[in-house]
């Protein structure tokens, strides 16, 4: 049994089994990715300027990554001109606390553009703004993969290694001497955490915390993850360490390997390895004269405990 | 204090899908949108094998995990339990559709009807715009419930105060009521017989009880 309806993203059966949710997509991935980058980006600049790191460039550029993720996550709501509603669901939502985060960050992101000391100030929205993203996916109970614990620590780390990355890059291309000399210490530790995260969660996940099918996604993903999201931007760096004739190349090819791999991740766990719940019994019910049965859980490895009422 | 439930009766219900389609006509719900439906599970291996149709839907949870993630406060929980939705305050984000676990959220962004382009007379009089880019689910027929507590009938017990759901049940498998009242028809087949919740282990405390074992000892 397999339907797909026109124009109801949501509403797609694959049987009984746990099936990939198609209600967030790439717009949604997408915001995952520009606010992770962005504030990553920001905290480390902001973090930079106590010893002397200050530039529009990188200050606009954070700030923009914020944005366009926002303006992404805007294209898939169904209704836009209610957007302004987000703002009312404070006391539990942690989607609108991202949102009034956002109100704080962006005017405190411009004024930084004009008073530079306040770039100093600007880590404090920026860390906030990312812990409410990774908070997000984790109050979603509906998505085994998300709902982990270990995806608040996974998504903040991912963050802070796309920032590092993103500020090799643009460190490169507009700060004279390339980036600061912390930058690469800091990817180093930054993926060092990502990947060793990554290990964890794959592992709860596919030792039964996630649908066999959500489970198998995340291990085929995780070679290539590894490999060309943590290691190669690591080889990247050692090489730009011995060989100073193609330093700058090497570090602005380390910092893009490092966000394509955070980019890639979330894009795989926001709409590849997105299975949901699906359904369960706990017991089989027993018929006419027969006798009561097992539980049934299709889709994944473990049949639930038995939580009945004596 | 009031909580209304549903249970459903595992060894009664026959999977004929008669509450499915009864809901389908009291909502006018468009292709693919099934607030109540009837799982068909095979459970057990060969020979060991036995059918289980297992009614589903918005299970108006104790902790709703779609309220906590809504961001505009479109989705409430009434003093009595049925989780609501606010058609005019949603701005169908979609994240409560991926925070129940219960996979009982929709989103339609375009009027679709059963027959393609061709309403029915019933769709043509339920069609409510209000629902198109939102989300939406079952609302155990409020308006039915509301309605007979207004003019001092017993939702579960009076036809017209009761679910679409569950008055069109030709087993008797689906039963209304408010479990805290310790007299009423749920409470007193939950006392009676055994009984499980989907999903309980995620902590919540949905409101539809599946009876499993109804033999008196």
């Amino acid at each position: 049994m397999s339907e797909d309806f026109e124009d109801a993203p949501g509403m797609r059966h694959l049987g009984l089994s746990p099936w990939l949710q198609t209600a967030w997509d790439l717009r949604a991935a997408g915001n995952f990715i520009g606010g992770g980058s962005g504030t990553g980006l920001l905290i480390l600049t902001s973090l930079g300027a106590f010893g002397g790191l200050y530039s529009r460039v990188l200050l606009i550029a954070g700030l923009a990554l914020v944005g366009l993720g926002l303006f992404s996550v805007f294209l898939e709501i169904g209704r836009p001109l209610r957007a302004l509603n987000v703002l009312l669901g404070g006391k539990r939502s942690w989607m609108t606390r991202e949102a009034f985060v956002a109100g704080v960050l962006f005017p405190l992101g411009a004024a930084a553009l004009i008073w530079p000391d306040l770039a100093k100030l600007v880590w404090i929205p920026a860390v906030a703004y990312l812990y409410c993203q990774a908070r997000i996916l984790e109050a979603a109970k509906g998505i085994p993969t998300w709902r982990s614990p270990l995806i608040l620590p996974l998504t903040i780390a991912s963050g802070l290694a796309e920032g590092a990355g993103a500020l090799l890059v643009l460190g490169t291309l507009v700060l004279d001497g390339g980036a600061p000399e912390w930058v690469a210490g800091t990817l180093v530790a930054t993926i060092a955490a990502r990947i060793f995260v990554w290990m964890f969660y794959r592992r709860r996940m596919v030792e039964g915390e996630a649908p066999v099918e959500a489970a198998a996604v995340l291990i085929r993903f995780s070679m290539p993850f590894t490999l060309g999201g943590n290691i190669i931007p690591i080889a990247f760096l050692v090489i730009a360490g011995i060989q100073p004739d193609i330093r700058a190349a090497a570090l602005a090819a380390a910092g893009l390997a490092a966000m394509a791999g955070g980019w890639a991740m979330k894009i795989v766990i926001v709409t590849k390895a997105a299975q949901n719940q699906g359904f369960a019994i706990n017991h089989s019910p027993a018929r006419g004269g027969g006798t009561s049965g097992p539980g049934f859980k299709p889709g994944w490895r473990e049949v639930p405990k038995d939580n009945s009422k004596k | 204090m009031t909580k209304w439930a549903i249970v459903a009766d595992l060894g009664r219900c026959v999977g004929c899908q008669t509450c499915t389609t009864a809901c389908r006509h009291a909502n006018a719900t468009p292709p693919g949108v099934q607030y109540r439906k009837v799982l068909d599970m095979e459970v057990g291996t060969f020979p060991d094998v036995r059918r289980v149709f297992v009614p589903v839907g918005c299970m108006h949870c104790d902790e709703p995990p779609c309220r906590d993630v809504c961001p505009t406060t479109a989705t409430t929980k009434r003093a009595d339990g049925m989780v609501m939705i606010d058609y005019d305050i949603c701005i169908g984000c979609g994240y409560c559709i991926v925070a129940c676990p219960y996979q009982a959220r929709y989103k339609v962004s375009k009027p679709t009807f059963a027959f393609k382009d061709a309403e029915t007379q019933n769709e043509r009089a339920r069609y409510d715009e209000r629902l198109l880019g939102v989300a939406q689910k079952c609302t155990f027929c409020v308006d039915r419930v509301d309605y007979g507590l207004a003019n001092g009938l017993t939702p579960g017990v009076a036809p017209e105060a009761t679910p679409a759901c569950v008055n069109s049940c030709l087993s008797k498998a689906l039963t209304f009521g408010d479990t805290e009242d310790p007299n009423s028809n749920v409470s007193k087949l939950l006392k009676r017989y055994k009984s499980f919740r989907m999903h309980e282990e995620l902590g919540t405390g949905p409101n539809i009880h599946y009876l499993w074992e109804t033999e008196d000892e």
